[in-house]
């Protein structure tokens, strides 16, 4: 993959660069003698339209030539301060922990029973996203929905496999054959939509990441040099312009927008979790080991009195929170569909609106049809 | 509303050729650098292999080249007009001509004073959102 981007000189006053800035160099030359001729002919026809054009041309040739200049002080990847402007609204962002779906296994049944751990949202991506970036964070963020989809998933596969083999459970007598369990394969049917919903979200999830990768290694590499090369020539001005401001777009904005759903949800995604992190509280208190801490304790009576008193009252907030789990999870995939598909559709919107914006401001119009803002 | 969608579909079909192009120049290696010469953009030496950098250089090369002749040329239309109206036409009519001979003589002006400042002004513009 080119980077277009490295074509560009990065140190002020240096004039050679790649083919990509030669082309730009050419172009905004000629574009110069363009003015001057259309002056010309405007002075010789009298016309004022060309006298307005080769104006016009000979300020948008110099605003072209100026963002030709500064593209490598103002957005390379990690020095450009538009770049490090952006990047640094992440800075203390890391620090924000957020709720994520995890399993423990019962020590009653050996099953795995939901658990919430809290994770940090980092901004050091170790491949396809470039570390420090507002990119990193949202690709991190959307990592974290990932696998919270496939936590939940992959406990209600282990439930509905068992609850499966139970329903199908019957009895031979003589000539009939009494099913005692059908009635629990509704609740399997229950659950197999719920976990096709949570395969549509991780799904969902993950190729959000997947555009996030694209954007980190397309928008600034590729779409911002040639957006910036096209914008010297007069006719492809506006296709220019419309480049650069979808390259600021999805490197920029996109993401930003994407960061900003961790605070929007995190204190609703706390709330939806807390039966869970109470429910993983009683399955440990169940645990006999949370109260022998040694093996002479086993031989206290009073140790033994303590485990039951606690194990009995584990066991009956255990047995509340249980009968609350398919309200958990029905608010849990609740929860997840804001921040995967609703948010997200907010964040392309948000995006779209900054490009439409960005367009005008490089001499470029994007029309977005019956979406106007 | 349909010529327009035709001409975005040739646009982009130029913006993905010039991303191949640049693509097979070899940029971004660090090994490609092009030498532009904005004292005297004139003297750039334009390469031979017929991609869209050669040809934005021809293309520079040949404008450059232009202007001076329509420029020089344009000069010399204007004082046969002023000589024309002095000689051949009335008093009531002259100014008309004097006015189309100086606006054409300071069109001639600034557009030699570009083509030759054209570098120059690429150079500043260039540096306008430098620091240091």
């Amino acid at each position: 993959m080119p980077d277009l981007l490295s074509d560009f000189p990065g140190s002020p006053g240096a004039t050679a660069g790649g083919g990509a800035f030669a082309v730009a160099v050419y172009a905004l030359v000629s574009m110069y003698v363009l003015a001057g001729l259309a002056y010309l002919l405007s002075k010789l026809l009298s016309n004022h339209s060309y006298d307005e054009w080769a104006k016009n041309e000979f300020i948008q040739t110099t605003i072209s030539a100026a963002l030709v200049g500064g593209l490598f002080l103002l957005m390379a990847p990690g020095t450009g301060i538009i770049i490090i402007a952006f990047n640094s609204l992440v800075d203390g962002a890391d620090a924000q922990q957020i709720p994520v779906l995890d399993s423990v296994i019962s020590p009653l049944y050996g099953a795995p029973m939901p658990s919430v751990t809290l994770m940090t949202v980092s901004t050091t991506c170790s491949k396809s996203v470039d570390s420090g970036t507002v990119l990193c964070f949202a690709y991190n963020y959307l990592g974290l929905l990932v696998e919270q989809v496939t936590n939940l998933s992959g406990m209600l596969i282990y439930y509905n496999t068992i609850l499966d083999i139970i329903s199908r459970i019957s009895i031979d007598v003589i000539i009939v054959q009494i099913t005692p369990y059908s009635g629990i394969s509704s609740i399997v049917q229950v659950i197999n939509s719920a976990i096709m919903s949570l395969m549509f979200l991780g799904v969902m999830a993950a190729a959000q990441q997947a555009l996030i990768v694209f954007c980190n290694s397309v928008a600034l590499k590729i779409f911002l040099p040639i957006g910036v090369v096209l914008r010297c020539f007069f006719g492809t001005r506006r296709l220019g312009g419309a480049l650069i401001a979808i390259a600021i777009g999805a490197y920029l904005i996109f993401p930003l927008t994407i960061a900003m759903n961790v605070f929007a949800v995190q204190q609703a995604t706390a709330d939806t979790y807390a039966p869970l992190v109470n429910l993983s509280q009683s399955i440990k208190a169940l645990n006999p080991s949370s109260q022998f801490s040694s093996v002479g304790d086993l031989e206290s009576p009073d140790k033994w009195k303590g485990f039951l008193g606690n194990y009995t009252t584990a066991a009956n907030s255990l047995t509340a929170y249980i009968s609350a789990i398919p309200d958990m999870f029905i608010q849990i995939i609740s929860i997840l569909v804001v921040q995967i598909v609703v948010l997200p559709f907010l964040s392309v919107m948000l995006t779209v609106i900054a490009i439409k914006e960005l367009a005008g401001l490089f001499g470029s119009e994007v029309n977005l049809g019956r979406f106007e803002v | 509303m349909k010529n327009r969608f035709g001409i975005k579909v040739m646009l982009f079909m130029l913006l993905l050729a010039l991303g191949f192009a640049f693509a097979q120049s070899g940029s971004g290696s660090g090994n490609s650098l092009v030498q532009v010469d904005l004292q005297d953009p004139m003297k750039t030496q334009c390469g031979k292999t017929g991609n869209v950098i050669d040809f934005t250089c021809e293309i520079m090369q040949a404008l450059l080249t232009l202007g001076p002749y329509v420029a020089v040329l344009s000069l010399v239309v204007a004082g046969i007009i002023y000589g024309y109206s002095n000689v051949f036409v009335t008093a009531d009519q002259r100014g008309r001509y004097h006015t189309l001979a100086m606006n054409i003589v300071i069109g001639a002006l600034i557009l030699a004073g570009i083509c030759g400042a054209a570098g120059l002004l690429t150079q500043k513009g260039l540096a306008l959102l430098k620091t240091g």
